[in-house]
């Protein structure tokens, strides 16, 4: 048991130092299966991991990766920003601190389309810039709230991150995308709570109410792309499309706005953006093969069953193991992205979970809700690393000015460990 | 960590090895031209039409079922086997355009000299995976010679082993022609063809 908890080590060293997720995870996959067969050289390792490489990839559900890569990065590419921030400023234009609050809800909407924060961070973050730097607020509010507003990409569905726990755990991907709505939203509410409270302290501008004539033509601009999650989860919903389905009628979707309505791109441009998503649809089926094979030669090991035995020894309350997790998650989650942390650790501590009769999608969205807080903090922060191009700052004063927001941040995650039915209520009532 | 789409999702595009995924994953945008030799593009243009084919078939099956109530057995299958063997090639070409998903942020504080050896020790160690995972390949299209996909009875099973390793292959020079240029001091290989995001090349 101690050689595969170092191999669980050594698969994290690799990452930290440098090797490429993917490889690493291989690399210690093959190895553990062959201390699985007592023997590195044994044939029937490299043959067992090559199987499950191929099996993980055998599945309709994966392929709803592709198609929510392709639906953000067509979105993205297809001038759908400006039209969303530009109709959500007009709404709350008359609100104290108002780019504030539009930054926030522009990054709700778009989140309901892309789910990457990276890319609502550099996307939309340069719109929000400009514009919150031309009224006069303050760059390190800014860019504050520009950063931790990004955060509810990942969370809010479709969210590649979601996707990825669905498949290693096996839990249904529509529970899981209608359980992270009401989190989702708490984030937002409670960023705006905090961008009030800043507004009001501080005086910052608001506008004059928007005029009808104003409003009508930015929601006739903004209206179809923000459809997309109402075609995604109401497809979902109400049993019309599966959730890869949904995911290449929102795609397609995406296409079409783009050629024919908004005429942001041609066929060779439609084409260029397929060939992006291939190749990051490939690095991301790297990781999932080689995590998942990693995870199933752990579980063979039986190595998750003996930490849960550890954690057993140290309690047992569900809620008392999903705090030492959620801190386990944070740490995690400052050294790795995400989306490869959920592949690595779902199925080491599935089984946990599963002994301590706990809820596995609150389970899920808590994990994937904490380990998103390290796109915000050092030394990875993946998005202040995106960000500091977009904002003119430095890395540490980006980190300084989102520590209230991951302040929130974690305030959210406990409230949301603590009251299950916040996660679960939804699901619950509609599916 | 950094990116390259969504993201594509959270890390940064790998120099030695490359981005950060935060869910939506790495941004691999357009690929400069005169980075792949004309081999290697007949083979990215039958991967691509593969992964096209696979967004076409996943779309008739929606068409078929919810549209015109014709019951279809054969676009799921068929979406499957494209996927599966565009994703297999579409690997070893995220490799070349430095697009697999690294954790740079000890790397990058690193000497450059101490950067450039241990990136041949990671190619060292991704060749023994790629060793590994070729055997395992290998084997199981020995196994599963005589077996065939239920809805395409044409299509051996093996054939996808064979793809996998042909894919390995691909993955195997990539990874030997980088080590020798780092070996020799030059420029990582695909950063010598021109590839990658300059921000965020090692």
């Amino acid at each position: 048991m101690t050689l595969y908890l170092l191999l669980t080590l050594l698969l994290i060293g690799l990452i930290v130092i440098g090797l490429p997720v993917g490889f690493a995870a291989g690399l210690t996959a093959f190895l553990g299966a062959g201390l699985f067969f007592g023997d590195l050289l044994d044939p029937r390792a490299a043959t067992m991991i090559a199987r499950l490489a191929l099996d993980k990839m055998d599945s309709f559900l994966l392929l709803a990766v592709p198609f929510f890569l392709l639906a953000g990065r067509l979105m993205n590419n297809g001038g759908v920003t400006e039209r969303i921030f530009g109709f959500v400023s007009l709404l709350v234009r008359p609100v104290r601190g108002g780019l504030g609050h539009a930054n926030v809800l522009a990054s709700v909407m778009f989140a309901g389309m892309s789910g990457s924060a990276t890319a609502d961070a550099v996307g939309l973050g340069q719109i929000e810039m400009r514009a919150m730097l031309s009224q006069g607020y303050d760059r390190r509010f800014s860019a504050g709230v520009t950063a931790a507003s990004s955060l509810i990409g990942p969370i809010l569905p479709p969210s590649i991150a979601l996707v990825a726990y669905a498949i290693q755990a096996e839990v249904s991907v529509a529970r899981i995308f209608f359980a992270a709505v009401v989190p989702a939203l708490m984030l937002a509410l409670a960023y705006m709570s905090y961008v009030t409270w800043r507004a009001r302290r501080e005086g910052m501008p608001k506008g004059p109410r928007a005029s009808l004539a104003e409003i009508l033509p930015a929601f006739r601009l903004a209206i179809l792309p923000v459809l997309t999650p109402f075609i995604i989860m109401g497809g979902i919903y109400f049993g019309i499309f599966t959730p890869t389905e949904a995911a290449a009628v929102a795609a397609l979707y995406s296409a079409l706005l783009g050629l024919l309505i908004y005429r942001a791109y041609g066929l060779s441009g439609l084409l260029q953006q397929i060939r992006g998503t291939m190749i990051d649809t490939a690095v991301v089926m790297l990781i999932i093969v080689f995590t998942s094979a990693f995870g199933v030669v752990m579980i063979r090991a039986e190595l998750p069953a003996a930490l849960a035995g550890f954690f057993a020894s140290l309690t047992d309350s569900g809620t008392v193991l999903m705090l030492l997790l959620t801190l386990l998650w944070l740490i995690v989650g400052c050294f790795m992205a995400q989306t490869p942390a959920i592949l690595i650790l779902t199925p080491i501590l599935l089984p946990i979970a599963e002994q301590f009769d706990l809820d596995l999608i609150h389970f899920g969205i808590v994990m994937t809700l904490t380990l998103t807080l390290g796109l915000l903090t050092p030394p990875v922060g993946m998005v202040l690393y995106a960000l500091t191009r977009v904002t003119g700052l430095r890395f540490e004063q980006l980190a300084r000015t989102v520590v209230p927001y991951l302040f929130l941040t974690v305030v959210v995650i406990l409230l949301l460990i603590l009251f299950q039915p916040l996660v679960t209520a939804l699901p619950e009532a509609l599916l | 960590m950094t990116a390259g789409p969504d993201q594509p999702e959270d890390a940064r595009p790998d120099a030695a090895h490359p981005p950060a995924l935060d869910s939506g994953g790495p941004a691999a945008d357009d690929t400069p031209a005169g980075l792949y030799t004309l081999p290697e593009r007949l083979l990215f243009a039958v991967t691509l039409a593969m992964f096209t084919a696979m967004i076409g078939a996943t779309l008739a099956q929606i068409l078929f079922r919810y549209f015109l109530q014709i019951p279809v057995t054969w676009t799921e299958e068929a979406a499957r086997a494209l996927f599966v063997m565009a994703m297999l090639m579409g690997m070893a070409f995220a490799y070349r355009e430095r697009q697999h998903v690294i954790v740079d942020f000890l790397f990058v504080k690193l000497p450059a000299p101490l950067q450039r050896w241990l990136g041949v020790v990671f190619n060292l160690l991704i060749l023994v995976f790629l060793g590994f995972w070729a055997r395992g390949a290998l084997r199981l299209a020995e196994i599963n010679w005589g077996s065939s996909l239920i809805t395409v009875p044409f299509f051996r099973v093996a054939y996808f082993y064979i793809w996998e390793l042909l894919a390995i292959a691909l993955f195997f020079l990539y990874v030997l022609l980088d080590t020798a240029a780092r070996v020799a001091g030059r420029a990582p290989y695909a950063e010598a063809a021109g590839a990658g995001d300059s921000e965020t090349r090692r």
